[in-house]
């Protein structure tokens, strides 16, 4: 019997996919906002539960609900940015204080998820707690659709959001928000707009992770929690000053997590697979104490760009 | 005819009071040199005109309208343009991207053109374009971060030591540059200095800030004959 399936291949390359989705936007509002933002847990259950309620209540295809969760997600990401971050980053606020308040809007939302999925049980019968959507997903080549529309998603994200800040005017423009916001002022940037952006961008590819989410695991209103250590660890090993290292640092979680941990288990005993989560923390203390700049710090890297 | 005019100004960061019922008036096209030791509050004044500073009282006027109440992107669309001391150019942008970002923002009518005209003030620049502007020396830096306010056609300029940490050679490029943008294409100017000779050289009004205090106002040449107020606070003047 081979070491690696080829079905452990594909489930680590969605997994990969996801995870880079999560964590690219985790890295761009570290980058513009220096914020280490908490809520990207909730963006992403809030994204799943969009999609979830799209295909339960309306008959949706699953895939169908991936842009309404992008919007809807990156709408509340906005709520957040205006109505909480904005004013106290005015008010010259700490980063601590900024992170606290990211987190102090995550545990608002978990009690809003949990709400409505028992709103969703209580008055619409639907059972809305560890679903799972993958009986409604496609099946091409013995593999799941969420295979190839995971892959798909994350390169098309990959190099729309490399065109988007590479060569486009706004993307310039986030990049001078991201390395000076006073002088990005300076030469007239309206740099909360261009914060705005951001999260809308970073919260939208978190949601359709999040949508993609139940096609491949159950959903629940924890979801996001469960891979909040995941998306920082993604961010990290990407390295933080990096926007794209963050899928380099998705490829590289996912087969430490997924194959590593198998490999292991047919080596060593079954006994390590519970610890399967500690990876990310493990991988996260790891580069923090000998890279801290993380891949996007190697001179491999810069030679690359 | 004053087209900027700062009245009773105080101003600072938090809790720290810096500037002291600062008054101060540039006419259109004028060159005005801002003088003072070091610390005595001459960058907290144009971070205050730019809201980067905490006004606490007092009143920034520019064109007729109370700039103190706009935020600093739509003081920069009024047509002020700031060149930072330090930290004045985006490191990790190309130089092209510097300017384009900058003129882009300005809302030129063709950004391209204005883009065009600093390269003929700042020629030297044209060979860096497509170069990343954190490998520029510390005087093609300075090139570019007073091109990166050009460009957006300002009409007034505020100036924070330009030729800072400069050498001797770029220090009497730059000062000679600034007379010219002044000169050719009437923009208003404002010139923190610590090259007192060379400032003084190019501006009609001078101001001496000691101490968060305006103690002097007038012309270059009255400057110079206070020997007293020079030797004071001006120390061993740079030339």
């Amino acid at each position: 019997m081979a070491l690696i399936e080829p079905f452990t291949i594909a489930e680590t390359l969605i997994y990969a996919s996801l995870l880079s989705l999560m964590g690219v936007g985790v890295t761009l509002l570290y980058k513009t906002s220096k914020v280490p933002n908490f809520a990207h847990a909730s963006f992403v259950t809030l994204g799943g539960y969009v999609n979830f309620s799209l295909v339960s209540a309306f008959g949706w295809n699953p895939y169908l609900g991936l842009p309404i969760a992008f919007v809807l997600v990156g709408g509340e990401s906005l709520l957040l940015f205006f109505l909480v971050l904005e004013p106290l980053r005015k008010a010259k606020c700490s980063v601590a204080f900024l992170m606290i308040a990211t987190l102090a809007w995550h545990i608002a939302m978990l009690g809003f998820l949990g709400a409505y999925a028992d709103s969703l049980e209580t008055l619409l019968r639907i059972p809305s707690r560890n679903v799972i959507l993958s009986r409604l997903d496609f099946t091409l080549a013995g593999l799941p659709g969420i295979f190839y529309v995971s892959v798909t998603v994350t390169v098309v994200a990959a190099v729309a959001l490399y065109f988007v800040i590479e060569r486009t005017n706004i993307g310039i423009a986030l990049r001078a928000c991201m390395e000076n916001q006073n002088l990005a002022a300076a030469v007239g940037i309206n740099t909360t707009r261009m914060l705005g952006i951001a999260w809308f961008l970073a919260a939208g590819l978190a949601g359709v992770a999040g949508a993609l989410l139940p096609l491949w695991t159950q959903l629940s209103t924890g979801s996001g929690d469960t891979l909040i250590a995941a998306m920082f660890c993604v961010s990290i090993l990407g390295g933080l000053e990096t926007l794209y290292g963050a899928f380099a640092g998705g490829l590289i979680l996912a087969f430490a997590q997924i194959v590593g941990t198998t490999i292991l288990a047919k080596t060593v005993g079954l006994w390590i697979t519970p610890y399967q989560p500690v990876v990310p923390l493990l991988l996260m203390a790891i580069v923090l104490m000998t890279n801290p700049k993380g891949i996007g710090g190697m001179k491999v890297w810069r030679r690359f760009k | 005819m004053t087209v900027f005019e700062v009245s009773s100004l105080n101003s600072g960061y938090g809790k720290l009071h810096i500037l002291n019922d600062v008054s101060l008036t540039c006419g259109t096209g004028d060159l005005v040199a801002v003088l003072g030791p070091n610390g005595s509050g001459k960058t907290t004044l144009l971070n205050s005109i730019f809201g980067f500073a905490d006004v606490f009282s007092g009143t920034v006027r520019f064109d007729g309208e109370d700039l103190s109440r706009l935020a600093s992107h739509e003081i920069s669309s009024r047509g002020v343009g700031y060149t930072m001391q330090i930290y004045n150019i985006f490191s990790a942008l190309t130089v092209q991207e510097n300017l384009t970002i900058s003129a882009v923002m300005g809302h030129v009518p063709d950004p391209r053109k204005n883009v065009s005209n600093a390269l003929e003030i700042f020629p030297r620049l044209r060979a860096f374009l497509d170069r990343k502007a954190e490998t520029l020396s510390g005087g093609e830096r300075q090139m570019l971060a007073m091109s990166i306010t050009l460009v957006k056609s300002p009409k007034l300029m505020l100036l924070d030591e330009p030729t800072g940490g400069l050498s001797p050679l770029y220090t009497s490029k730059i000062i000679e540059t600034v007379g010219q943008i002044n000169r050719d294409f009437g923009v208003s100017i404002i010139l923190v200095e610590q090259n007192v000779r060379k400032a003084l050289q190019v501006a009609k009004k001078a101001y001496l800030l000691v101490s968060g205090r305006i103690i002097f106002e007038g012309t270059p040449s009255e400057l110079l004959a206070k020997e007293d107020l020079l030797r004071l606070y001006l120390g061993a003047m740079r030339v």
